[in-house]
C-alpha cells in the first residue's frame, strides 16, 4: 500500500474562481440584457458600450466561470478517479494563476475594443499564445498524472476529459492562426468564406468540446458519486462517446446555412448534425438513467435537483440543436432571438445547473462540514428554474416573431414590415422577460455565494489535503490478456485511447476544411471585387472595434425577403476574398448592413452614430459619440496594408505608399459632403471656431474612415452603383 | 379506464378538445371565436361549469354506490380497482422492452467489477430505442447527401429562382384584380383631405428627421423652394421617394417600407409646402424645375435630372412589382 495526498487546494482554488467569474460573467449579462431596453444606459463611456461587452460576457462565461469549472472538477475527480495526486503541484498552480490572470486581461482588452471580433475567440494574439500554453500546461499535467496513476484503466469521465484536451488544443491553434500587425492588433490567415468555416468549426466545437464533453466527464464522475448508484451502461458510455467525439466536429457548417458557403460543406454540416442526436442523448440517458432507485434522493437533495435538470436540459439543447440545423428551420431562426434562446438553455442548465449542484457538492467535503442551508439552495434551485424558463421561452417567441416578421410580404409583393425596426419594437415586451429571467438566474447565484461564504465560515476549517491509499500498479502484459475485451485493454493504454481520440476528432475537420482553402472552385472570384482602400480598411478595423458585428450581419441569404429588404443581391462568396478576419455575423439585433454602402448619405450614418434615436425613431442601438471625437490613429495604416499583402491581398508599394494622401483625399471627400447638412456646418464651425490650436479636422477623425466603410460595403457588384460612379466620373 | 386519468387532468382536456372544435367549425376570420363572438364565450363557460358538475355527480354517485356495499363487497371492489390495468402493464411492458434495461432488483447479474473511487458501472444493453434511432439518423444523413449530390435536388440558388418566380406569379395575379393601385404611370397628385393627412402622418414619422417638420430642410433638401434635385412634380417626387436619391449622397428607397398609396400620399403632403415659408429654410440645392406637363400631355416629364438613363417603364416596374436586379 502507498500513502498519498489528494490535493484539496487546487480545487478550493478553482472552485472559488468560478464563483467569483460566475457572478461576473452574469452581471456582464444582465447589463446587456438591460441595454436592449435602454440603449444609452452607459452612454458616452466606450468601454461599456453593448458591442464591447458582449464578447466579454460570452468569454467570462464560457472561459472564466465554465472554465474554471472545468478546472475545479477534474482536478478534483481525476485524482481520485486515478488514485494519485497530480502530477505537478506547480504546473497545477501555474495553471490556475495563469489562466486567472488571462481572464483580467481579458476584462480589461475586450472593453478596450482590443478584438480579433472572431466569435469566443475574441482575444487577440498574445492572449491566444498564452491560452495555447496554459492548455498545454494542464494536459502535460493531467497526462502525467494518468502516467503515475494507480487504477490500471481509465474511467469514461477521463476518456472526455482527454479528448477535450486534444481538440481544444487543435482547434484553437488552428483557429487562432493570425499574422500580428502590432502587440495587440493582428489579422486571421483566412479571408471570407474560408475565416467563416474555420471560425464555426472553432465556434461550434467550442460549444462541443469546452462546454458539452468536459461537463459529460463531470457528469459521469458527480452524478454517481452524489446519486451513489452504479453508471447505468458502460457499453453506452463506450458507443455514445466515440460516436459523439468523431461526429461533432463534422457539425460546425450549420452556422453557415444559406450563406456564401459551398453547399457540400453546408449539406455536411445538417447530416452530421442529424446524426449527433443519437450521441448527445447517450450522456443524457446515461445521467437519468443512473438515477434509477435513486429518485426519491432527487426530491430532498438540491445537488441531484441541479443535476437532473441540468441533465435535462442538455437532452434539450442537443435535440434542439439538430433541429435548428435543418436548413428550412435554420432559414427561420438563424439571426434570430431563437438562437439566444438555445445557447442559454445550454449555457443556464447545462452548465450552469451542473456546475451548481458540483459546488454544492464539493464545498461541504472540502470544508469537512455540512452546507449552511439546505433551505437555501432549494431556493436557489427554483429560482434558477423559473430563471431559465422566462429567460428561454419569450426568447423563442422573439425570435418566431422576429423571422415571421421578417419574412412577410403585401400581396403586391412590398414586405409588410419594410422598416426593420418595425421588427424591433414588437419584441421589446420579450426582451424585458429576458432581462427579468436573467435578474432571477443571477439572484440565484448571488444566494450560492451568500450559502457558501456561511458554510465555509461557519465551518471554521482550513481545506487540507487528503490523506488516501492504494498499492501500486503491477506490470501487465502489453497486448491484450485472455478475456480482456478490446476495449477494455484501450483503457490501460492511455497513450492510445488519446492518439485514437485525436484521429476521431481531426476527419470531420480536414474533409471541410481542405478542400475549402485548396479548391480554387469552392469559391468564385468575381473581377470588380477590389481590397479596400486604406481609409476603408481603418474604418473596418474601427467596426472590429466596437463590435458592431454583434449586432449586424453582413450576410444576405438567398431568400425573396431578404434580396427585398437589403437590396438588390444575395451575398456572394467572392465578395469577400480580401476580408481578414470575415465579418458575417450570427445576430441580427439590427438589420444586415451587407448592401449598405450607398444607401443612405454620409450625413445620415453621421446623425445616426451620434444619436441613433434620431435618424431611426425607437432604435436600440447605442450612440458612437466618440467616433466622432476621436483623432483616427492613422500610424499603423501601412503596416497593415503589408500585413494584408502578405496574407494575399493585392495592394502595390505604390498604394502602400501613398496611404496617407489617399486617406486625407477619401476623408476630405466625405467631409465635403457632411457639408450638404446646415446644422452639421453651424456645429462643426462654431467647435472649430473655439477649440482653437490641436483642432482635429472631420477628415482626420474616426467617423470619417467608418462612414468610408460603411459606404462600401457590398458595392464592389452594385449595378447601379457603377453606373452612377461613370455617370459622374 | 376512468381510474387512469385523474379529474385533474380529463376535464382541462376535454375543454380544449371542445375550444377547438368550436374554433375550426365557426368561422371567426382572424380572431379567434371567442373574441369574435363574446356569446361562445359564454357557451364555454356552460360547458366548463358541466364538466365540473358531471365530475361532481359521477363522483359522488360513485360514493353513495360504495357505500351501499357490504363489506365483502367493499373488499373486493377494492383489491380490483387495486390491479393495475392492461394500459398500465401495457406502457411498462413496452418501456421496459424499448430500454432494453434489466430491472433494479436484478442489478446483481450485470454489474461490472469496475471501481472507480467507489462508482461501479452496470452492464446494460444498448437502449433499442436509442440504437435504432441513432441507425434512423444515419439513413436521414446519407439520403440527405445522396439526394443533394447525387440526385442533384435543388441547390439554395435554385430554391431562391423559384420562390422569386412563384412570387412574381402571384403578384401580377394579385395586379390583374387589385384596386387602387398606384405607380409612376398612373399617379397623380392627391387632394383629398383623407389622403394628404394621411400623407402627413407618413412625413411625420419618416421624412422629418432630415426634411424638417415643415419641409425647410436639413440633411435633406429644403422642399418648399422650387429648386429641386431630382426634379418637382408628382411624377417625379414619387419617383424620388420610391427609388432614393443619389447613391451614397441622397435619401434611402422607400419602396421597401411604404406601399405605393402611402408613397403618392406623402408625395402629394411634400409638394403641398411649395411656396412656404419654413422657420430654417436650407439654401437651394438643384435646379429650378418647371412643370412641362403643363405645355404637353407627353410623358416626356419623367425624365429625371440626373444622369441614369433608366427607362421609365422600368422604374414603373421596379416601383410597383417586386424588382429582382
Amino acid at each position: 500500500m502507498q500513502q498519498f495526498y489528494y490535493d484539496n487546494k487546487i480545487v478550493k482554488k478553482f472552485l472559488y474562481a468560478t464563483i467569483l467569474w460566475g457572478v461576473v460573467g452574469m452581471l456582464v449579462g444582465l447589463i446587456l440584457a438591460f441595454m436592449f431596453l435602454f440603449p444609452n444606459m452607459t452612454d458616452g463611456i466606450s468601454w461599456l458600450s453593448f458591442g464591447r461587452l458582449r464578447p466579454l460576457h460570452t468569454n467570462a462565461v464560457i472561459f472564466a466561470f465554465v472554465g474554471n469549472a472545468i478546472f475545479a472538477g477534474v482536478y478534483y475527480s481525476l485524482q481520485r478517479l486515478l488514485k494519485a495526486r497530480m502530477f505537478s503541484d506547480l504546473l497545477s498552480n501555474f495553471n490556475f494563476w495563469a489562466w486567472q490572470l488571462l481572464i483580467v486581461g481579458a476584462a480589461i482588452t475586450l472593453p478596450l475594443g482590443i478584438t480579433t471580433s472572431k466569435e469566443y475567440a475574441e482575444l487577440e494574439w498574445p492572449f491566444d499564445i498564452a491560452i495555447a500554453l496554459i492548455w498545454v500546461a494542464f494536459g502535460v499535467n493531467m497526462i502525467g498524472t494518468i502516467l503515475k496513476r494507480r487504477q490500471r484503466h481509465l474511467y469514461v469521465a477521463i476518456w472526455f476529459y482527454l479528448a477535450t484536451f486534444v481538440t481544444v488544443a487543435v482547434l484553437h491553434i488552428f483557429n487562432s492562426l493570425e499574422l500580428p500587425v502590432s502587440a495587440l492588433k493582428s489579422y486571421s490567415v483566412y479571408a471570407g468564406v474560408q475565416d467563416a468555416l474555420v471560425q464555426w468549426w472553432y465556434g461550434h466545437n467550442a460549444v462541443a468540446f469546452f462546454l458539452t464533453t468536459p461537463f459529460l466527464g463531470l457528469m459521469y464522475y458527480f452524478v454517481p458519486k452524489a446519486a451513489n448508484r452504479p453508471v447505468y451502461s458502460y457499453r453506452l458510455s463506450i458507443v455514445h462517446f466515440w460516436s459523439l467525439i468523431f461526429i461533432y466536429i463534422w457539425a460546425g457548417p450549420h452556422h453557415l446555412l444559406y450563406t456564401a458557403l459551398p453547399e457540400w460543406a453546408q449539406h455536411l454540416g445538417v447530416a452530421f448534425s442529424v446524426m449527433l442526436i443519437a450521441p448527445s442523448w447517450g450522456g443524457m440517458i446515461n445521467g437519468l438513467l443512473t438515477l434509477r432507485g435513486a429518485w426519491d434522493k432527487v426530491r430532498t437533495d438540491p445537488v441531484l435537483k441541479f443535476m437532473v435538470v441540468a441533465i435535462t436540459g442538455y437532452g434539450m439543447a442537443t435535440f434542439e440543436g439538430p433541429m435548428l440545423s435543418l436548413k428550412n428551420v435554420n432559414a427561420i431562426a438563424h439571426f434570430t432571438d431563437w438562437i439566444i434562446a438555445h445557447v442559454h438553455v445550454g449555457a443556464l442548465a447545462w452548465n450552469g445547473f451542473l456546475a451548481f449542484g458540483m459546488i454544492y457538492w464539493l464545498i461541504p467535503r472540502l470544508f469537512k462540514t455540512k452546507l449552511h442551508s439546505v433551505g437555501l439552495a432549494n431556493l436557489h434551485f427554483w429560482i434558477g428554474t423559473l430563471g431559465i424558463i422566462l429567460y428561454a421561452l419569450p426568447m423563442y417567441v422573439a425570435g418566431f416573431t422576429q423571422a415571421s416578421m421578417w419574412k412577410q410580404f403585401n400581396p403586391d409583393g412590398t414586405l409588410v414590415y419594410g422598416n426593420f425596426l418595425e421588427t424591433v419594437t414588437e419584441i421589446i415586451p420579450m426582451y424585458w422577460m429576458r432581462a427579468i429571467g436573467g435578474t432571477l438566474y443571477i439572484t440565484g447565484m448571488l444566494i450560492l455565494v451568500y450559502n457558501v461564504i456561511i458554510t465555509v465560515v461557519r465551518s471554521g476549517n482550513k481545506v487540507t489535503d487528503e490523506l488516501a491509499e492504494a498499492p501500486a500498479l503491477q506490470r501487465v502484459s502489453k497486448s491484450r490478456v485472455a478475456g480482456e475485451g478490446w476495449h477494455t485493454w484501450l483503457e490501460r493504454k492511455p497513450v492510445l485511447l488519446t492518439i485514437y481520440a485525436t484521429i476521431a476528432i481531426l476527419i470531420g475537420g480536414i474533409v471541410q476544411i481542405v478542400p475549402t482553402i485548396v479548391v480554387k472552385s469552392n469559391i468564385p472570384t468575381i473581377s470588380s471585387v477590389k481590397p479596400y482602400t486604406p481609409l476603408e480598411l481603418e474604418g473596418r478595423d474601427l467596426y472590429i472595434r466596437e463590435g458592431c458585428v454583434g449586432c449586424h450581419s453582413q450576410m444576405v441569404r438567398p431568400f425573396r425577403s431578404e434580396v427585398e429588404r437589403y437590396g438588390g443581391e444575395y451575398s456572394k462568396a467572392g465578395e469577400f476574398v480580401y476580408d481578414h478576419p470575415f465579418l458575417w455575423g450570427s445576430k441580427r439585433t439590427g438589420p444586415d448592413l451587407h448592401r449598405v454602402g450607398g444607401k443612405y448619405s454620409d450625413n445620415w450614418h453621421f446623425n445616426h452614430m451620434y444619436d441613433p434615436q434620431s435618424t431611426s425613431s425607437g432604435s436600440i442601438m447605442p450612440a458612437y459619440q466618440w467616433l466622432i471625437r476621436n483623432e483616427l490613429d492613422k500610424s499603423m495604416t501601412e503596416k497593415k496594408m503589408e500585413a494584408m499583402v502578405s496574407l494575399g491581398v493585392p495592394y502595390t508599394d505604390e498604394e502602400i505608399a501613398n496611404a496617407q494622401q489617399a486617406m486625407l483625399e477619401q476623408g476630405t471627400e466625405i467631409e465635403k459632403n457632411l457639408y450638404a447638412d446646415p446644422d452639421f456646418v453651424k456645429a462643426y464651425e462654431a467647435d472649430k471656431a473655439s477649440a482653437g490650436e490641436g483642432f482635429v479636422e472631420m477628415r482626420n477623425r474616426e467617423i470619417v474612415a467608418m462612414i468610408a466603410y460603411l459606404q462600401r460595403l457590398g458595392t464592389d457588384i452594385k449595378v447601379k452603383d457603377m453606373i452612377n460612379k461613370t455617370a459622374q466620373n | 379506464m376512468r381510474h387512469l386519468i385523474p379529474s385533474f387532468i380529463r376535464v382541462p382536456v376535454v375543454f380544449f378538445i371542445i375550444v377547438g372544435l368550436v374554433e375550426y367549425f365557426v368561422d371567426s376570420g382572424d380572431q379567434p371565436a371567442f373574441m369574435e363572438q363574446p356569446i361562445i364565450m359564454l357557451f364555454l363557460l356552460l360547458v366548463l361549469l358541466i364538466l365540473l358538475a358531471i365530475e361532481g355527480i359521477v363522483g359522488s354517485m360513485d360514493n353513495i354506490l360504495y357505500q351501499s356495499l357490504d363489506e365483502e363487497a367493499k373488499a373486493r371492489y377494492d383489491s380490483k380497482r387495486a390491479e393495475p390495468s392492461k394500459l398500465t402493464v401495457w406502457v411498462k411492458d413496452t418501456y421496459q422492452k424499448l430500454l432494453g434495461s434489466k430491472p433494479i432488483e436484478q442489478e446483481g447479474e450485470i454489474i461490472l467489477d469496475h471501481n472507480y473511487d467507489g462508482i461501479k458501472e452496470l452492464d446494460n444493453n444498448l437502449p433499442p430505442w436509442w440504437l435504432y434511432g441513432f441507425y434512423a439518423t444515419i439513413i436521414f444523413g446519407v439520403i440527405y447527401m445522396v439526394r443533394y449530390h447525387v440526385l442533384n435536388a435543388d441547390d439554395q440558388f435554385a430554391e431562391y429562382e423559384i420562390e422569386y418566380a412563384e412570387a412574381q406569379r402571384a403578384i401580377e395575379e394579385y395586379k390583374k384584380t387589385a384596386k387602387n393601385l398606384v405607380d409612376i404611370n398612373t399617379v397623380e397628385i392627391l387632394t383629398e383631405t383623407a389622403d394628404l393627412n394621411a400623407g402627413q402622418k407618413v412625413f411625420e414619422a419618416n421624412c422629418v428627421v432630415c426634411h424638417m417638420a415643415d419641409g425647410g430642410g436639413g440633411i435633406g433638401p429644403n422642399l418648399t423652394d422650387e429648386y429641386w434635385i431630382l426634379g418637382g412634380g408628382i411624377k417625379n417626387v414619387f419617383k424620388t421617394v420610391s427609388e432614393g436619391g443619389r447613391d451614397g449622397k441622397g435619401m434611402v428607397a422607400w419602396k421597401a417600407s411604404l406601399k405605393p398609396l402611402e408613397i403618392a400620399q406623402v408625395s402629394s403632403y411634400l409638394l403641398q409646402f411649395q411656396g412656404t415659408t419654413p422657420a430654417n429654410p436650407k439654401d437651394p440645392e438643384g435646379d429650378i424645375w418647371v412643370d412641362e406637363s403643363a405645355e404637353s400631355t407627353d410623358s416626356a416629364t419623367d425624365e429625371a435630372s440626373e444622369s441614369e438613363a433608366e427607362s421609365t417603364e422600368e422604374v414603373a416596374e421596379a416601383t410597383t412589382v417586386a424588382s429582382n436586379n
